[in-house]
């Protein structure tokens, strides 16, 4: 007999309940983490944070952080959480913009580790590893056009600081976020006191280490969770998508995202449902990028856990992820010369990966850690 | 070899429309087909969520396998 799965229909409410109190508390546990980053930060460089972080100074360096570090982790939102909380504790905005846009193309290594489990069915394998890496193209243009843009002229630095003295004021010491502050203090004290307890001398590095631990760990739960609990509601959405063009699919990857936390998981999700034939290439194209503008909602969430005079500084790296992966969806999605090149990228390394299987391999260990780590070893040169 | 039946222009462009129509009824029933496969797709969402649940050790196995053949 085969196992019996659960669906969110048979699960008991009580079980439910236990279940959303446990989401409830995960993103407590979150924003705690990141405050922790943010006050552990802020006391190991005593203020001289600039200098720490000298080498991510150089915009390709902190594009290569982001794409290295969220390779490794696989999870865009643990790693944008964590600079949220490092520019809270004095990390540039300008230095964090572009780690941001390398964590976006970081996150693409699962669906395609999800493409490459079909490598031995030659149709499912070309039909899955195209819709795997029509994100991988879409995200790397996004940095071709967005990232000269943004060393020349600082255009999201910009955005994201108007938008965010806007929701926070000029004067961040914002009376608003002291709830929060309320909220999460006790948790950042106890944070600090375990820190203390196990290596006084080394007390702040090792809460930015707890943190980071601890925006992985409630990261992934609450995906587990968000997976189990949300499963109905990401159905609903997507069916109504079904047949209604693809603003609706923009529209339903971007709901499914926010529900279930994660874009790895949206965007993993139609690997397989493209494999089997029964969407299009063309068809799981727009709901890939609503997963992009979806995925913002974790670091928008990790922003309220910073108060006073960083809030700010934490709120613009928020909004500039999202500023920046909605104008990717405008301008690429929207002007159709750009639209088609992903599709046609993605269809065409399928095809050559499909032919020579050993490519796809180098594909995935060049773009996500070989380039980078190449790119690392050069600047070390000269 | 088959008889060709010779028409006038008007019958020819009924005949056409005609089979435009017909064509047409197709796509509609076609793309019917698509959207229940899809609605379908989704009800069984569970089965493809469980085909997510990779790593970056996932990856190690794959490139063996890949290797290894």
């Amino acid at each position: 007999m085969g196992a019996v799965s659960v669906t969110e229909e048979d699960r008991p409410t009580i079980q439910k309940v236990g279940m959303s109190f446990l989401v409830i508390f995960l993103i407590y546990l979150l924003i705690t983490a990141v405050g922790m980053i943010g006050a552990g930060f802020k006391g190991a460089t005593k203020g001289d944070a600039a200098a720490l972080f000298e080498f991510a100074t150089n915009p390709f360096m902190g594009l290569i952080i982001g794409i290295l570090a969220t390779s490794l982790v696989q999870s865009s939102s643990t790693v944008t959480s964590i600079i949220v909380g490092l520019v809270a504790g004095g990390l540039g905005v300008e230095a964090a913009i572009p780690m941001v846009m390398g964590a976006n193309i970081g996150t693409t290594i699962t669906n395609t580790i999800v493409a490459l489990g079909s490598v031995h069915k030659k149709k499912t394998f070309r039909r899955a590893f195209a819709a795997a890496t029509v994100h991988d193209f879409f995200n790397l243009i996004a940095v071709v056009l967005f990232l000269p843009l943004e060393i020349f002229f600082g255009v999201f630095e910009k955005i994201g600081g108007f938008f965010a003295t806007y929701f926070v004021g000029a004067d961040a010491s914002v009376k608003e976020f002291n709830f929060v502050k309320l909220m999460t203090k006790p948790g950042i004290n106890i944070g600090q006191d375990i820190s203390t307890f196990i290596y006084a001398e080394g007390a702040n590095i090792l809460m930015i280490i707890l943190g980071v631990m601890l925006i992985f760990a409630s990261i992934t739960f609450m995906g587990k969770l968000l997976k189990l609990l949300m499963v109905g509601r990401a159905k609903e959405v997507m069916h109504k998508a079904i047949g209604r063009g693809p603003i609706s699919s923009i529209f339903s990857g971007t709901v499914v995202t926010i529900a279930v936390q994660s874009s790895s998981t949206t965007t993993s999700l139609m690997v397989p449902m493209a494999a089997s034939g029964i969407f299009r290439l063309k068809q799981i194209y727009p709901f890939t990028l609503g997963a992009n503008i979806g995925t913002c909602i974790t670091s928008l969430l990790a922003a309220t856990a910073i108060t006073g005079a960083t809030a700010l500084p934490a709120l613009q790296i928020a909004l500039v992820h999202l500023a920046y992966n909605t104008l990717a969806v405008l301008l690429i999605y929207g002007w159709s010369t750009l639209r088609y090149i992903p599709l046609r990228g993605a269809s065409s390394l399928a095809k050559i990966a499909t032919e020579k299987k050993s490519l796809a391999i180098l594909y995935v260990l060049g773009v996500y850690f070989g380039v980078p780590l190449l790119m690392i070893m050069l600047s070390k040169l000269f | 070899m088959p008889k060709i039946e010779k028409l006038s222009q008007e019958e020819l462009i009924i005949k056409i429309s005609k089979v435009k129509e017909k064509l047409a009824l197709l796509e509609a029933e076609l793309e019917k087909r698509e959207e229940e496969r899809q609605h379908d797709a989704i009800d069984q969402m569970e089965d493809y969520l469980e085909q997510t649940n990779v790593s970056i050790l996932s990856l190690a196995a794959v490139i063996k396998k890949i290797m290894g053949k």
